[in-house]
C-alpha cells in the first residue's frame, strides 16, 4: 500500500512539472520560441523542438494521468530527465562554445547549477517511480 | 488511505494549469531577455543570464539592450542597441 501510495505521489509530481512547463510554453509561445532560440541548437532543430518539446510533455502527463499507462509514462519521464539534465551538465562542463541564456528552463529565473540540481532531483524521482511501478506491475517479485 | 480513489496526478495536472494561468511569479521580467552582453575575449553577444556578470573595467559597456537580436557584425562601438550602465568585459561566473 506505501508503494501504491508512493507511486500515486511521484506521477502526481512529475504530472504537475510535466503540465506546468508544457502549459507555460504554449500559454506563451512566442517567448518559449525566443528562450529555444537563445539556445545553442542550430535553427532547423529549434523548429522541430518548438513543438516536440511541449508536445512529449504533455504525452507525459496523460500517460502518468491514466492508472493503465504509467509505466511508459514514467519511462518517457526518465526519457526526458536525462536528456535535460544532459544538456544542462554539457552547458555547465564547457562542451559548447559559449554559456546559453538559461531563462528557458522551469523557472526562469534559476541560474544553471541549480537547474542541474532541480533536473538531478526529477531525475531521482522518475527512476523512483518506474521502478515502484515495475514492481507493482510485476506483482512485487522484483528483488530489491 | 486504503482505498485511493482520487486520481493525485490528474489533480497535479489541473493545479499546473491553474498556475499558469493564475500567476507570474516565475516569469523573467522580458525587459531581461532584450539585453545583452558582449564578451570583449570571444567576440559574442551573449543572452542576459543571471550566470554572467561584467568583470570590472571601466572603459568598457558591455550590456547593450536591444529591440530585436544583434546582428554578428555588430560590435559594443557601432550597434542598434542602446548602452547600458554596466561597465566591464562579459565573463561567465560559476
Amino acid at each position: 500500500m506505501k508503494r501504491l501510495l508512493s507511486i500515486e505521489v511521484i506521477c502526481a509530481s512529475l504530472t504537475l512539472l510535466f503540465a506546468y512547463t508544457a502549459f507555460s510554453k504554449l500559454a506563451d509561445f512566442e517567448e518559449f520560441k525566443r528562450q529555444l532560440s537563445m539556445q545553442v541548437f542550430p535553427h532547423s532543430l529549434i523548429e522541430i523542438l518548438l513543438y516536440l518539446i511541449p508536445g512529449i510533455e504533455l504525452l507525459a502527463v496523460i500517460l502518468m494521468m491514466v492508472k493503465r499507462t504509467r509505466l511508459l509514462g514514467l519511462t518517457l519521464s526518465v526519457a526526458l530527465m536525462v536528456m535535460f539534465t544532459g544538456y544542462v551538465a554539457l552547458v555547465l562542463s564547457g562542451y559548447y562554445d559559449h554559456i546559453p541564456c538559461s531563462c528557458g528552463g522551469v523557472l526562469n529565473s534559476l541560474g544553471w547549477q541549480e537547474h542541474l540540481w532541480f533536473n538531478v532531483f526529477f531525475l531521482v524521482l522518475s527512476i523512483a517511480g518506474l521502478r515502484f511501478q515495475y514492481q507493482i506491475l510485476s506483482g512485487g517479485k522484483m528483488e530489491k | 488511505m486504503k482505498n485511493l480513489k482520487f486520481n493525485l496526478p490528474v489533480i497535479a495536472m489541473l493545479l499546473g494549469l491553474g498556475i499558469v494561468f493564475t500567476q507570474s511569479a516565475f516569469k523573467t521580467d522580458k525587459k531581461l531577455l532584450n539585453v545583452y552582453g558582449y564578451n570583449y575575449n570571444t567576440k559574442q553577444w551573449i543572452p542576459e543570464n543571471p550566470n554572467y556578470k561584467c568583470k570590472s573595467n571601466n572603459d568598457l559597456v558591455c550590456k547593450f539592450r536591444f529591440e530585436g537580436v544583434p546582428q554578428s557584425d555588430e560590435t559594443p562601438i557601432n550597434n542598434s542597441g542602446s548602452p547600458m550602465s554596466d561597465r566591464g568585459n562579459y565573463l561567465p561566473i560559476d
